[in-house]
């Protein structure tokens, strides 16, 4: 795995490749990248079949360990890694620790032991348990285990600990990464951690120094979930910050979490070059359509872009009864190409399944629009903003 | 604007030279469907989570809508506005739906059936008495829009003996004639009549006599499917197909299992629908060749094969029984990828079946069908009765060559 960028003009964004994916070995990947989120392996609520009516462009999917766990023995069994194993064989696979849609419980890992969430109940795994699973995925590219259980109001003292925890478990994952002939040509992130402590950051950016590492994972703002879209920028602004600018600046930096839109645009412009999907399938969840609008102005213009767009419609609103059109006007995603607001509306009101099918395929459709758009934008030193509808 | 005077035309293509089977082409406003055909159930104007564009993709031709769901929700005034069913959904193939009296009568626990129609409690206001009249169904069905609407019929539970069966006999005579005369749109929306007389063949040979005096373009036959010894279900079939006139389709409501259907093909029907493959999907269970298993089992753990080698579905190319198990009844996902490949197993079932009266080994087909499903069991009793009644002798089979 092999991350290069260029850094924007007047910015700390970068706009960047990630390429040598022993799969894919002609395939560019761009960033900013956007993971799709899966749930048990699968994109929620969309087959293979129906992903391929969504895009047919080759894309990478996040792979959260609490909702896979349980298929581990299988995938292992089975020998050609997760991708194959869940149908998306084509798609390029990260495996996270967490699953950033649901929120994760606090207070649950030890020093050398992480909790996870799965179907059946609370898993600790050490690293080594959990290099057993990597090597059964066999992940394009994965996280380090990692203790991430910070977050804005976590004590000093407990961050300096899971600083310390996550630095011990890289140090076993690293250690079966470098001698297993299964996941040694897969990418390796490490966790930095450090809470919102700005000493804590560089403690742990630091301890990765000259560590073989393709990239990081910004850990330990959050516990993941839906609570991740109340989280103001200017509290994590300069953690943020910090962060960035002791990591080194060739390698890969992925920030997990339902992030809203604004909020993702900041993030871009501090320097995070991958992220999940989580916050379109949330979105889904409480059967809303994105319908924010988003364009490319100049880093020059001063334009004050809209402090609180309106970013998404709930489709279970009786006002859509008769409402006979698309989502968003102008979309080309199938659901409203072919689909009316009236007609999801009328699904959601009969628990029909078929309504979080159409608002998942708009919502990741949206969601990808918007990244395009970003990439765009960074290559010409540009950048994109909110527009009020 | 259409050439077609008739809102139906049916041109049978080969039948069987053996038993009762035929293949037909059966045109309607929205699409020549191909029969035998199997339609599946799409409640409320959805099929359990698939997209239209799936179900053409499989060649679904025809897809079956409920008018008491509807007409409840969202109502025939919206449709009306929608322009019908077939956009509201976002579906250009042929759509059928039934009256809704079938499903006040499972469904609401007070319905009662008088001469003037059904009538309920309001499920919003208990005081209130509603009344579904031929009429009513109808007007609901003209909002809807469907291509084949079913009249309203007396049904009663098809074990009940008595005078009530005649009556319901010849309510449903009367009924339909209701039906017929406030159809708004004969020119393109067909209503079929449904043969009843429960178990009784004088009672079915009466209905027949009615019916086919009026000008209708096919015939449903009703009233089975409850609980009935299958050795009745299939003389009645038997004895009403018999009966109907050849030029024009036969339905026979509520069948979907594999095994049923091959029998009432060569029984010769032409139409079938059945909840059956949806339903049970969202149980986990894909259908196969040899009946039904379920993806929930700990045996397919381990299973890196799809639910069926041979099947050639989105389902079965792509996703194993192992992968299917592991999130089975938790994803949504694996809810449609089963749907998927159990309607896909219904439509290949019809199409083969097709194949074969066309090329007159459909009685070749039928043993083998019969040999792969009951292959660790014995073929019932009333099967191989009324495989008899056509000339398909399944003895053969098990005589060495």
């Amino acid at each position: 795995m092999k991350f290069s960028f260029n850094a924007v003009n007047g910015s700390r964004a970068r706009s960047g490749t990630l390429t040598g994916f022993s799969r894919f070995p002609d395939i560019v990947f761009e960033t900013p990248l956007l993971l799709f989120y899966t749930k048990g392996g699968s994109i929620p609520h969309l087959t293979h079949e129906v992903l391929q009516l969504l895009t047919t462009e080759q894309q990478t999917v996040q792979i959260t360990l609490p909702t896979t766990y349980h298929s581990h023995e299988a995938v292992k069994q089975f020998k050609k890694g997760i991708s194959s194993f869940v149908g998306l064989q084509e798609c390029l696979t990260c495996l996270s620790v967490q699953d950033p849609a649901y929120k994760t419980p606090v207070g649950y890992n030890k020093q050398r032991n992480v909790s996870i969430w799965t179907n059946q109940g609370r898993v600790s795994l050490n690293s080594s348990e959990y290099m057993d699973i990597v090597e059964a995925f066999k992940p394009d590219f994965y996280e380090a285990l990692s203790n991430g259980d910070t977050n804005i109001d976590t004590a000093k003292k407990k961050i300096g600990k899971v600083v310390e925890s996550s630095k011990q478990l890289f140090d076993g994952c690293l250690q079966r990464h470098c001698s297993s002939e299964l996941v040694n040509t897969s990418g390796i992130l490490a966790a930095v951690e450090g809470g919102y402590n700005s000493e804590a950051r560089k403690k742990s950016a630091a301890s990765y120094k000259n560590a073989p590492v393709d990239g990081f994972v910004i850990n330990g703002l959050h516990n993941n979930g839906p609570d991740v879209e109340e989280i103001d920028f200017k509290s994590i602004e300069d953690v943020i910050d910090v962060t960035v600018d002791n990591l080194p600046s060739d390698k890969l930096r992925l920030l997990h979490g339902s992030w809203t839109p604004s909020n993702l645009l900041k993030l871009v412009d501090s320097g995070i070059d991958a992220f999940d999907s989580s916050y379109p399938y949330l979105v889904t969840e409480r059967k809303g359509a994105l319908v924010f609008r988003f364009e490319i102005v100049d880093r020059s213009q001063t334009t004050e872009e809209s402090e609180s767009p309106m970013l998404e419609i709930n489709l279970s609103d009786s006002k859509f009864k008769e409402d006979f059109v698309p989502l968003v006007d102008g979309c080309a995603c199938l659901s409203c190409t072919k689909h009316t607001r009236a007609y999801i509306h009328h699904l959601i009101n009969n628990r029909e399944l078929l309504a979080s099918t159409l608002l998942m395929i708009h919502n990741l459709h949206h969601y990808i629009e918007f990244f395009k758009t970003i990439r765009s934008a960074l290559a010409s030193d540009k950048r994109v903003i909110l527009r009020p509808r | 604007m259409s050439w077609k005077s008739s809102p139906l035309s049916f041109k049978i293509l080969k039948e069987c030279d053996v038993s009762k089977a035929r293949t037909s082409l059966l045109a309607l406003p929205h699409h020549t469907v191909e029969t035998p055909v199997f339609m599946p159930v799409g409640t409320k104007g959805s099929l359990k989570g698939l997209l239209p564009d799936q179900l053409e993709a499989m060649d679904c031709q025809i897809m079956l809508g409920n008018t008491y769901h509807l007409g409840t929700n969202p109502g025939p005034e919206l449709l009306e506005k929608a322009g019908g069913l077939h956009k509201f959904i976002g579906w250009e193939r042929a759509l059928l739906t039934d009256s809704g009296g079938f499903q006040m009568v499972s469904l609401l626990k007070f319905a009662e059936i008088v001469e003037e129609g059904v009538t309920f409690e309001s499920p919003y206001d208990s005081s209130k008495k509603i009344t579904l009249t031929p009429e009513e169904s109808i007007r609901i069905q003209n909002a809807i829009g469907a291509d084949i609407a079913m009249q309203l019929d007396d049904v009663v539970p098809v074990l009940t003996t008595g005078p009530r069966v005649e009556e319901a006999m010849n309510r449903t005579v009367r009924w339909l004639d209701r039906c017929l005369a406030a159809h708004k749109r004969p020119d393109d929306q067909n209503i079929f009549p449904i043969v009843q007389g429960g178990l009784n063949e004088d009672l079915r040979t009466q209905c027949v006599e009615h019916l086919t005096k009026r000008e209708v373009n096919g015939f449903a036959v009703g009233g089975l499917s409850g609980g009935e010894a299958k050795d009745d279900f299939w003389r009645v079939v038997n004895h009403c197909s018999d009966r109907l006139p050849t030029d024009k389709p036969r339905y026979c409501m509520g069948v979907g299992f594999a095994a049923d259907l091959v029998v009432c093909v060569a029984l010769g029907i032409d139409m079938f629908d059945c909840v059956y493959p949806t339903r049970t999907a969202r149980f986990g269970c894909g259908l196969v060749d040899t009946g039904q298993i379920n993806l929930k089992h700990k045996k397919y753990a381990f299973d890196f094969t799809p639910i069926q080698d041979d099947c050639g579905c989105s389902t079965c190319k792509r996703y194993t029984k192992a992968y299917l198990h592991t999130i089975v009844t938790q994803e949504t996902v694996a809810c449609h990828l089963i749907t998927v490949h159990n309607i896909f197993y219904q439509l290949r079932l019809m199409r083969n079946m097709r194949e074969a009266i066309k090329e007159q080994r459909f009685p070749e087909f039928v043993k083998d069908f019969m040999a792969k499903m009951f292959a660790s069991s014995e073929v019932p009793k009333w099967i191989r009765d009324a495989l008899r009644a056509v000339n398909i002798p399944l003895e053969d089979t098990q005589s060495p060559e």
